[in-house]
């Protein structure tokens, strides 16, 4: 029965190569603007680091076990709710920014305690 | 600048691509309907059958890129465009200007310029056969010059001059012929003008009492 | 952590009554769980659907005759704007991600998602993001008004003052970037937590489309927020895209770069759910899948390329460039369509309403797609640019595609997330109205754009002759508003009275069909051997059950299982 689980990041790096080639096409027979190899070159380059960091990162990311996830992570959604909040300060106004800038900071801190508390459940559960 | 014929440059890639379209999906539409009648079943057998095959996939997809060469060969043909030879005499040179929500048409070699108001919807006059220069450009946001008759538009943008040509076959009035094609706030909808073509000769001595 | 078992998987009928007690609203909001994230996010998307068609409704009642009979020129130009900003931002790209949510964890046999708070904080980025926007309708200058689009100058501070239009632009980059975190999490989970045995192209054929999608999400939608907020920063006085008269042009490059894409983004994973119903339904696996995998690639691939075409007009863009790259895309586009027809030659087709949607799909979507290859020749392009033919166009692919595609996907795996089935009777009056609706609401528009109606007017001239059609496409936009209605009874009445299945009503596939109805929290308590892309139809083709049902109570042998 294989265990085992083939990696991820060769689809990631064709698609990286297609857009290159795309690029070049552009560039090379049609002369395309400053726009063309900016977007889409770029888009071909970050495909290709990312490819790369899922293909050098893979040995070192332990999922196995990871059922340390909490039932809900209301933190989290208080921290997008202030982001929104800050968000919308910028059409309304700096007070609501600042107040929902206040709200993030304690978003933030209750998201790490999350956070501290499933990396203890998890040791918990290693021994 | 060679003159374009507007019309041709459409309807020669037009009438090829149609039937295409067409006939690419009644060949699909009948091939669901037929393959839906002939293989419904209520069997749970598994059928027999191959799942996959490479050679006739890789054979498709080569069919599928001649195709889009094709397309493409039929389409660059075309542009910039199809010269017309009946297209003669020097070019009419016309500055188009577009502003929310107006235009103006202004014929530097004569002086003359069309100003469309609230009241007074302007007319884009031209000479038939003749390849009429333009210079377009607009004094806010993006503007489009579009005559449907003529198959043809061209976007116009703040500080910027766009130039292009055309020419216009047939002579006759068209009421509300013009239009605004990209949105450009409250009265884009209302930003229409008209398009007299007129025979040679008629222009000229128009141009003539214009200038 | 799920065992492999050689033999198949033993699976419950039900989850046992009191193995989950029922969830408060804050705790389903707030859940880690991938399969409620992606349910509160299909939900909330649906109900933005529903808004966004009521905008179309009103606006094609308007359309019906010349006149301005009960809009203004300003509201009109609100209505279409928050009409296609809601069915882009609110609806079709989160309806999407939230099906990947719910869907690609079970598919790949995974427990969970990877960064579940990602998805979290996704989901509720775009929620606060549609609130803000319709929020605009609450303000003195009323919602932006500028088309979904957004063109520069004339969403500028000058040109669109109000309050209204910076909330657009701002819940524009939250629910993006809503849409991203959702993405980015599900790309991590597809790296990281497929179960042990399962390759990528043992992956099925939804997950791949999901895959292709979010491909196109990371590299698409972080130029789209960088762009609205450089738009944001103009409106506030620092001169991005007024500096210099090339201005206008760069931002539609930096909106079409990604504005292309998210077409494809709103597609592709109901391309990945009809495959795969026309394969089940047609009791085979889908034909060349390896071949369809390669060609999603490409497909998405080449989307990336080709945004210039909305720009052909402008004479600004190199025309042949992405006349060639447009054009090219019916290549992998018809290997997609040979992969449909192929998988339903030599099979045995059963045509139950997932299947009927499907169907709809296929020829609903292609009139869109043959007309988008109609438009990626700048010849055709110059005369039915930004006229009511591209409408047409572009809602073929948009309504054939996602919304079609949506409802199959509906029909297909409502009883895995419900544990009922659908009314198939009124299923099939839902597709009929809806497939008829489409027909009569937008081919219409292919003539009226060939004779020159432009898009985004509220009224248009009698001299043009234009009533008649107008008149069909607004009778079929309501024939669409009472099919949609017939799926709305149709889904409240199932949830309490439908019909209860099992795990695998439809004799499935894929993983998702070998658990509970719906699946416990976990999702999977055993898992059959993963040797394909189709890990069910295997054991089934071996002659083996693939799921051995186990009531808690009793056993329920396999005949008693309703199909």
């Amino acid at each position: 029965m294989s265990g085992e689980r083939k990696p991820a990041y060769p689809p990631l790096a064709l698609w990286g190569i297609f857009l290159s080639v795309l690029t070049g096409v552009g560039v090379i027979f049609f002369g395309t603007s400053v726009s063309t190899p900016a977007l889409l070159g770029g888009a071909a380059l970050f495909a290709l680091v990312l490819a790369l960091a899922l293909a050098v990162s893979r040995r070192s990311v332990q999922v196995e076990g990871g059922g340390t996830d909490p039932e809900g992570s209301p933190a989290t959604v208080w921290l997008a709710l202030s982001l929104a909040l800050m968000m919308a300060g910028v059409a309304l106004g700096l007070w609501l920014v600042l107040i929902g800038g206040g709200m993030a900071l304690i978003g933030i801190g209750g998201v790490i305690r999350e956070l501290r508390a499933q990396r203890a459940a998890g040791r918990e559960a290693r021994r | 600048m060679k003159p374009i014929d507007t019309r041709n440059q459409f309807f020669d890639v037009w009438n090829v691509y149609w039937p295409i379209a067409l006939a690419v999906f009644l060949v699909i539409l009948g091939s669901v309907v037929f393959l839906g009648l002939r293989y419904r079943s209520k069997s749970n057998e598994i059928p027999a059958g191959k799942d996959e095959s490479t050679p006739l996939e890789v054979g498709y997809a080569i069919g599928l890129a001649c195709i889009a060469a094709f397309l493409v060969f039929l389409t660059f043909s075309r542009m910039p465009g199809s010269e017309d030879a009946n297209a003669t005499g020097k070019p009419v040179d016309v500055r188009v200007t577009a502003a929310r929500w107006n235009w103006r048409f202004e014929y530097p070699s004569l002086g003359y310029a069309e100003q469309g108001t609230k009241r007074h919807v302007p007319v884009l006059r031209v000479p038939v056969n003749t390849p009429i220069e333009i210079t377009g450009s607009s004094l806010d946001v993006i503007h489009s010059f579009f005559v449907p008759e003529e198959r043809f538009k061209r976007d116009v943008f703040p500080n910027q001059h766009t130039r292009w040509e055309m020419v216009f076959e047939d002579a006759g009035n068209q009421v509300g012929g013009g239009e605004c094609a990209e949105f450009c706030g409250l009265e884009h909808g209302n930003m229409n003008f008209d398009v007299l073509v007129m025979p040679k000769a008629e222009f000229a001595r128009w141009a003539q009492g214009a200038s | 952590m799920s065992a492999i078992s050689p033999r198949p998987a033993v699976v419950p009928l039900r989850p046992p009554v009191g193995s989950r007690r029922r969830a408060s609203l804050l705790e389903i909001l707030s859940s880690t769980d991938h399969k409620r994230i992606g349910l509160v996010t299909m939900v909330t998307a649906f109900c933005f659907f529903l808004l966004g068609g009521s905008l179309a409704l009103t606006m094609r009642a308007e359309l019906q005759k010349p006149g301005l009979q009960f809009l203004t020129d300003h509201t009109y130009n609100e209505l279409f704007t928050i009409h296609g900003s809601t069915m882009f931002f609110l609806f079709a790209v989160p309806v999407v991600l939230g099906v990947g949510l719910y869907f690609v964890p079970l598919q790949i046999g995974a427990a969970r998602l990877l960064w579940p708070r990602l998805a979290l904080a996704g989901y509720w980025l775009f929620a606060a993001g549609g609130v803000l926007m319709y929020s605009g309708f609450l303000t003195q200058q009323g919602a932006a008004s500028f088309g979904w689009t957004a063109y520069f100058p004339l969403s500028d501070a000058n040109a669109s003052p109000g309050v209204g239009a910076d909330f657009w632009v701002l819940a524009v980059i939250l629910a993006t970037t809503g849409g991203l975190l959702q993405s980015v999490s599900l790309l991590g989970t597809i790296a990281r937590l497929r179960v042990p045995g399962m390759t990528m192209l043992r992956m099925p054929l939804f997950t791949w489309s999901q895959l292709a999608t979010v491909f196109m999400v990371i590299t698409g939608f972080p130029v789209l927020i960088v762009t609205m907020a450089l738009l944001q920063m103009d409106r506030e006085g620092v001169g991005i895209f007024s500096a210099s008269p090339e201005g206008p042009v760069t931002y539609q490059h930096l909106f079409w770069f990604y504005g292309h894409p998210v077409v494809y983004v709103v597609f592709f994973p109901l391309v990945g759910v009809v495959g795969e119903i026309i394969a089940t339904f047609s009791r085979r696996r889908f034909f060349g899948f390896r071949v369809t995998v390669l060609s999603l690639l490409a497909f998405s691939a080449i989307s990336m390329a080709v945004w210039g075409h909305h720009m052909f007009a402008t004479d600004q863009v190199s025309n042949r460039y992405f006349s060639l790259t447009s054009t090219a895309l019916l290549v992998p586009a018809g290997i997609e369509y040979f992969g449909f027809l192929a998988t339903m030659a030599g099979g045995r087709i059963r045509f139950a309403s997932p299947m009927l949607f499907a169907i709809g799909f296929v020829l609903l979507f292609l009139i869109g797609g043959l007309t988008g290859i109609m438009v990626a020749s700048p010849p055709l392009d110059y005369h039915v640019h930004d006229t009511y033919f591209v409408v047409a166009h572009f809602h073929y692919t948009l309504f054939g595609g996602t919304v079609f595609g949506l409802f199959a996907a509906i029909h297909y795996w409502f009883p895995k997330v419900t544990g009922r089935l659908l009314d198939e009777r009124w299923a099939k009056a839902t597709f009929v109205l809806l497939f008829v609706g489409a027909l009569a609401t937008f081919i219409p528009m292919f003539v009226l754009g060939s004779e020159g109606m432009t898009r985004r007017v509220a009224d248009y001239l009698p001299l043009h002759h234009w009533t008649t059609l107008n008149t069909i496409s607004t009778v079929g936009a309501f024939t669409i508003a009472l099919g949609v209605l017939t799926f709305l009874v149709n889904l409240m009445r199932s949830l309490r009275l439908g019909e209860l299945v099992g795990p695998d009503p439809w004799e499935g596939q894929t993983l998702e069909w070998a658990t509970t109805s719906p699946p416990p929290r976990h999702n999977f308590t055993a898992l059959p051997p993963i040797k394909s892309h189709t890990p069910l139809f295997d054991l089934r083709e071996e002659g083996r059950e693939p799921l051995r049902e186990v009531g808690l109570e009793r056993e329920v042998p396999r005949e008693e299982v309703p199909a």
